[in-house]
């Protein structure tokens, strides 16, 4: 930071209301700057840089007064903004600004940020005990008795390399299947026109895209020098294990294994639904011929075509009947989860007697023999399908219909989350590991032994068998409120010392959407209430505009009316702090969006919605929902620069001047559905925020294009600020290809030549779970905010869990997982820097938050864009 | 019959014992510089220019910067931003003076810092300059720069230069600036360009004239005329000036009463019931609350700092409409 510029610009700021400063504002402003560029200045450094301005001649020193000369305003003017940045540069005048509203109460708040920065630099990082940190996982040993591996090289002709994504999908499909019917596991790499198939035993053929190949030779080469190969055998050992325990491998290659037979039926919006154990596993390869598995235990609903015609048709003899009752509906097989085509359909079938085709053996049998499970009905209809060209025939009850499908025709299933707290998670652990360990395993004695030998292992021993590089724990950041308040606590919001750093609003309700039953006099009872609260947590006001257009739509009429009746608004006028609010049905996600779709375009205001329970609650003063909803209404009536809560320092406490990008995809890609957006913060504190939207439908990779795009977009904002760092956030792990075109599509950019780059992929939905167990009190705890283990130079974990403080009872908490995909950053710095910025959750004060802003709203633009809401909605902070 | 309307009017008025109120100021009014920085205030933009060197620059005793072509504020910003990594205090500072010049100067409203640009260049065409040194020599393109004139970088040996000059005023001008008397000057000489016959007295033995700032005894007051003048068909104008950020509404009502009385005695003393139209015009703005067109219907023109530039153009307009 050029303290030149800085101490000229506070003086530039300070000579709008005194044409010199004198004593104590020349003391005070010694504070100001300390505070400013994160750095206490002596009073000695203070007086040197006095003297250094005033020998250039930009100031003027007389007596004790400190006068700024034309030159000096000039150079304030002319190159602030430049040389601090655009944000910076505001910052300090915000903080000037709130220095002349209450000197005294001002440095006050100040001397205690820079004592707490003292202290928050000293300790910022400190080690923690390791052994008292636990993972959901076991380790198993493995005891190689060859050192070789059987190596069949297949010459590939042109028609198999013409498309090498097939070839690969085709490949790996036959190494599964190869491995189905020799019981051996094998590997595959393909080397040029060469493929290597790789294993414990030898293979007189190999068939790929119905071509018989035979090895042109067949050599032997040492097991270590097969990367994973480990891994597939413990992958091969587990699945065989796991069978016997009546887990079946569901997809492929996936690692998900579900308990079919055993399940609990359960009621929900969509019907009945069969819940069924499953677990996912993930391997990590470590030295000394180890891995640790990762182990993920969860209750897989599924909603079975049985059920689903049982309660939709009355007859299940009619054959038409049920190819019309499932027409549109994606299918999939159990227990492999294929996609299938549905051909015909067979019904009342008597499974006992019907034999499967080509198969002697009845379909019950069969079911219960192949894959242990028992079917329920005798009596039901089979489905003729069709996958790969080949015909199946599957009962009606081993077939699912896929959830987006089913959400597509019902909506989204409403059934409450399965949470396993930490101890719960523990036992699953305990007993999987008992029951494989005391189950003998012979199948591949002869090559190979594998030892359990220890489940839910601490942090310490998996940093003693190099897994782990350390962890760490990261000292929670000071939030700074408007004044200059500081304090530990988002929910000090809430608390009136606390006030926003945007200042309290007046907000004024000018549009009032609600379902013709509500009256007017309700709605004026709502706006009170919402207004006393909003009053009551120091926000400002909210009171009714003297035109408010209240809109009321029959529920009953469908969402087409209520459109045609937001059509008809008028244009509020371009007022700040207009808020538009609208009572929408319980679970009626159309309507949300056919009002986020057209309402804030057509009137220029944004908009609140508010489901009808919520605003019975409140009508009936039970609502507990108020301190979200006004922290809602207030984010969005925030203007670009501004912020309900700052970091008091720089996130991670960084020495540069960084700016953030975030970018975010829309969740569960549907067909044709699927958007990503960004968003950028343009200082390391959250002053300023702004965000892009620019959805790509139907594409959820990275490319070149993209990028250039998204470059394009931030380039001016980057030549505002004058980062001398750009950080990317992406959610989502990024594949060779994208790293490739982002790594391009930088180099390809000359401005970004003196700006160091760095981009972070964020994994949060992974099957990583740590815990607390503290052994002297026998107390299991979810790993609190700020827990960092570092897997390596590049990767590590971070938990952002305020839970247990909280008292949320939210399960066992998935760190996420933090991958340097570009750039030369420490990761402990990566690491506090990204904790620092969770810290800005302004949405959700009362938890911590996974993502930094920026992901977060350029998560939740990417929703909305998913949905078909235009971008011009979203000139408003809607999170 | 009309001159000799108008010979009693010059009489009546001489009757009130006319008196140059300083001779020394009086002879300012004799000088061509002073009368062209004056003149100044006709441009838009010259009013914020003659009020930056009055107050920023000790009434023109600091010297003034000029380049020989106008830079956008972007250009501008980044060879300062160069020559202050560059740590080139000699080249820096003549450019920060520029820039606090056009684009620091808050007196613009709105902000045009093109028109304040022009203006300068007005004030350096004209005489008011005493002398014009050749400051600093700045290379678009590479940015180097020199105290020696060329017409090519002596880096770069490209002719896309801006050069600086330091401009220092001529003393009559300086003393204008200093008395305050720009406005009156200015006010008189629109006056006279607009066809007005203007009042003044001899002021020396050479009988040379003042024509502002002259005081007459009314019935025992004292009542000080700014700028008088007769017009044709005769009316008498009366001008009050005053360079005053704002004038509230006691201080037309003392004016307007002044003058009222003073219109009265003249009426009375003369047997005559003369045309009169008052002007008042300030450098800063009337309060909100003066009923700027009950005014307009009592003789009065009220002109501020936004119509300056215009009030030629309104003295005609008045006079037209006589």
């Amino acid at each position: 930071m050029d303290q030149k510029i800085a101490m000229l610009s506070a003086l530039s700021f300070l000579s709008k209301t005194q044409s010199s400063i004198v004593e104590p504002t020349t003391r005070h402003l010694r504070i100001i700057l300390s505070a400013f560029v994160e750095e206490i200045l002596s009073d000695d450094e203070y007086a040197h840089l006095i003297s250094l301005l005033t020998e250039e001649q930009y100031l003027l020193t007389k007596a004790d007064q400190l006068t700024l000369t034309r030159q000096g305003t000039a150079l304030a003017q002319a190159l602030g903004t430049q040389i601090l940045g655009e944000t910076a540069f505001c910052r300090l005048a915000r903080m000037i600004e709130d220095y002349n509203r209450d000197k005294s109460e001002y440095i006050q708040n100040l001397n205690i940020q820079l004592q707490d920065l003292q202290q928050v630099k000293e300790s910022k990082v400190r080690q923690i005990d390791e052994s008292a940190i636990r993972v959901v996982g076991l380790i198993i040993d493995l005891q190689h008795k060859s050192p070789y591996l059987y190596r069949h090289n297949f010459e590939l002709g042109s028609e198999l390399m013409r498309n090498r994504e097939s070839l690969d999908r085709e490949a790996n499909y036959e190494a599964r299947r190869l491995m189905r019917s020799t019981n051996y596991p094998f590997v595959f790499r393909i080397n040029g026109n060469i493929l290597h198939l790789i294993g414990l035993v030898k293979v007189p053929s190999f068939t790929l895209l119905t071509q018989e190949l035979y090895p042109s030779a067949i050599e032997t080469i040492e097991r270590r020098y097969v990367p994973d190969w480990n891994i597939t055998l413990v992958s091969k050992f587990f699945e065989d294990q796991l069978s016997e325990l009546g887990y079946l491998r569901s997809g492929w290659p996936g690692r998900t294994f579900t308990k079919y037979q055993d399940f609990d039926q359960v009621q929900t919006n969509v019907g009945t639904l069969r819940e069924c154990e499953s677990l996912s596993l993930d391997f990590q390869d470590l030295p000394e011929d180890r891995i640790l598995v990762w182990i993920e235990s969860y209750t897989s609903p599924t909603k079975r075509v049985l059920d689903f015609l049982k309660e939709n048709l009355s007859d299940l003899s009619n054959d038409q009947a049920i190819l019309t009752c499932l027409n549109g509906l994606k299918l999939r097989t159990i227990p492999s989860g294929s996609e299938v085509e549905l051909k015909n359909v067979l019904p009342d079938i008597n499974l006992a007697e019907k034999e499967v085709p080509n198969v002697a053996q009845t379909f019950l049998n069969y079911w219960e023999q192949t894959h242990g499970i028992q079917l329920t009905h005798s009596i039901q209809p089979v489905l003729i399908v069709k996958s790969n060209d080949h015909e199946f025939h599957y009962p009606a009850e081993t077939v699912q219909i896929d959830r987006y499908s089913l959400q597509k025709r019902l909506g989204a299933t409403k059934r409450s989350p399965r949470t396993k707290s930490p101890p719960q998670r523990y036992e699953i652990i305990k007993n999987l590991f008992v029951s494989i360990r005391d189950m003998p395993y012979s199948r591949l004695g002869q090559y190979v032994r594998f030892n359990l030998r220890k489940y839910a292992p601490t942090v310490d021993q998996l940093h003693h068998w190099g897994a782990f590089e350390t962890a760490i724990r990261i000292r929670c950041p000071m939030l700074e409120f408007q004044g200059g308040a500081v304090s530990l606590d988002p929910l000090d919001i809430f608390e009136t010392e606390c006030v926003p750093v945007c200042g309290r609003k007046r907000i004024l309700v000018t549009h009032f959407i609600l379902p013709d039953h509500v009256t007017d006099g309700e709605c004026k009872v709502f706006i009170q209430s919402l207004g006393r609260m909003f009053n009551r947590y120091g926000f400002g006001d909210i009171c009714e505009d003297k035109n408010i257009r209240i809109e009321k739509y029959g529920v009953s009429a469908g969402r087409q009316e209520l459109e045609n009746k937001i059509r008809n608004l008028s244009k509020a006028a371009q007022t700040d702090n207009n808020i538009a609010i609208a009572v929408i049905p319980d679970d009626a996600d159309d309507y949300y969006y056919a009002l986020k779709r057209l309402l804030p375009t057509r009137t220029n205001t944004p908009l609140q919605c508010i489901r009808q329970s919520s605003f019975d609650d409140v009508l009936a003063k039970r609502f507990r929902g108020f301190q979200q909803l006004c922290m809602k209404i207030l984010i969005k009536s925030l203007k670009k620069g501004e912020s309900i809560w700052n970091l008091s320092n720089t996130a991670g406490l960084s020495q540069e001047t960084t700016l953030f990008v975030g970018i975010g995809f829309s969740r569960h890609p549907q067909e044709g559905k699927v958007s990503k957006c960004a968003a950028v913060l343009h200082n390391a504190r959250g002053d300023k925020v702004s965000w892009n939207i620019f959805s790509t439908p139907q594409e959820r990779t990275i490319t070149k294009q993209w990028f250039d795009t998204l470059l394009y977009r931030i380039r001016d904002t980057v030549e505002e600020e004058r980062p001398s760092r750009l950080v990317f956030y992406r959610t989502g792990s990024m594949y060779p290809q994208e790293v490739e075109a982002v790594e391009t599509s930088l180099a390809d950019s000359d401005w970004l030549s003196p700006i160091t780059i760095t981009f972070v992929s964020v994994l949060d939905g992974s099957n990583y779970r740590f815990y607390l167990y503290h052994q002297n009190e026998n107390r299991y705890q979810n790993l609190p905010a700020g827990y960092a283990i570092v897997l390596n130079e590049r990767e590590a974990f971070l938990s952002s869990s305020n839970y247990d403080d909280r008292e949320l009872r939210q399960g066992t908490i998935i760190p996420v997982r933090l991958k340097l995909e570009i750039g030369t950053d420490r990761i402990e710095d990566l690491l506090k820097e990204y904790h620092d910025l969770t810290y800005l959750n302004w949405q959700a004060s009362r938890t911590t938050a996974k993502h930094p802003l920026v992901i977060t709203i350029a998560e939740r633009f990417a929703e909305l864009t998913r949905e078909g809401v235009p971008a011009e909605s979203m000139f408003y902070l809607d999170l | 019959m009309d001159i000799d309307y108008q010979e009693t009017l010059l009489g009546a008025l001489r009757a009130f014992a006319p008196q140059v109120l300083d001779k020394t100021r009086a002879q300012l009014e004799q000088e061509a510089s002073a009368i062209a920085i004056s003149l100044l205030l006709s441009v838009p933009q010259g009013l914020a220019l003659v009020e930056y060197i009055a107050e920023e620059l000790e009434f023109g005793k600091r010297p003034i910067y000029i380049t020989d072509k106008f830079l956008e504020h972007a250009e501008l910003q980044q060879i300062i931003e160069h020559f202050y990594l560059e740590q080139n205090r000699k080249a820096i500072i003549p450019l920060l003076l520029f820039y606090h010049q056009i684009w620091q100067n808050e007196r613009q409203e709105p902000a045009n810092p093109r028109a304040l640009y022009a203006a300068l260049t007005k004030l350096n065409a004209s005489n008011v300059i005493a002398t014009r040194t050749f400051a600093l020599n700045i290379c678009l393109d590479c940015h180097s720069s020199s105290d020696m004139i060329s017409e090519r970088c002596a880096a770069c040996g490209k002719d896309n230069l801006l050069k600086v000059y330091e401009l220092s005023l001529a003393q009559p001008a300086r003393d204008v600036l200093k008395e305050g008397r720009y406005l009156e000057l200015y006010v008189k000489e629109s006056l006279r360009k607009s066809g007005i016959e203007l009042v003044g007295y001899a002021f020396d033995k050479q009988g040379k004239k003042a024509y502002t700032s002259v005081r007459y005894q009314v019935e025992g007051e004292q009542i000080d005329v700014d700028v008088h003048g007769i017009s044709k068909p005769l009316a008498l104008f009366l001008c009050e000036v005053k360079t005053s950020v704002k004038i509230p509404m006691n201080e037309l009502r003392r004016v307007e009463g002044l003058f009222k009385r003073f219109i009265e005695a003249i009426n009375s003393l003369s047997g005559n019931t003369y045309r009169h139209l008052n002007l008042f015009v300030i450098t800063g703005t009337f309060d909100q609350n003066i009923p700027v067109d009950a005014y307009r219907r009592k003789n009065w023109e009220l002109i501020d700092r936004a119509n300056i530039p215009g009030l030629l153009e309104v003295l005609k307009k008045i006079q037209s409409e006589i």
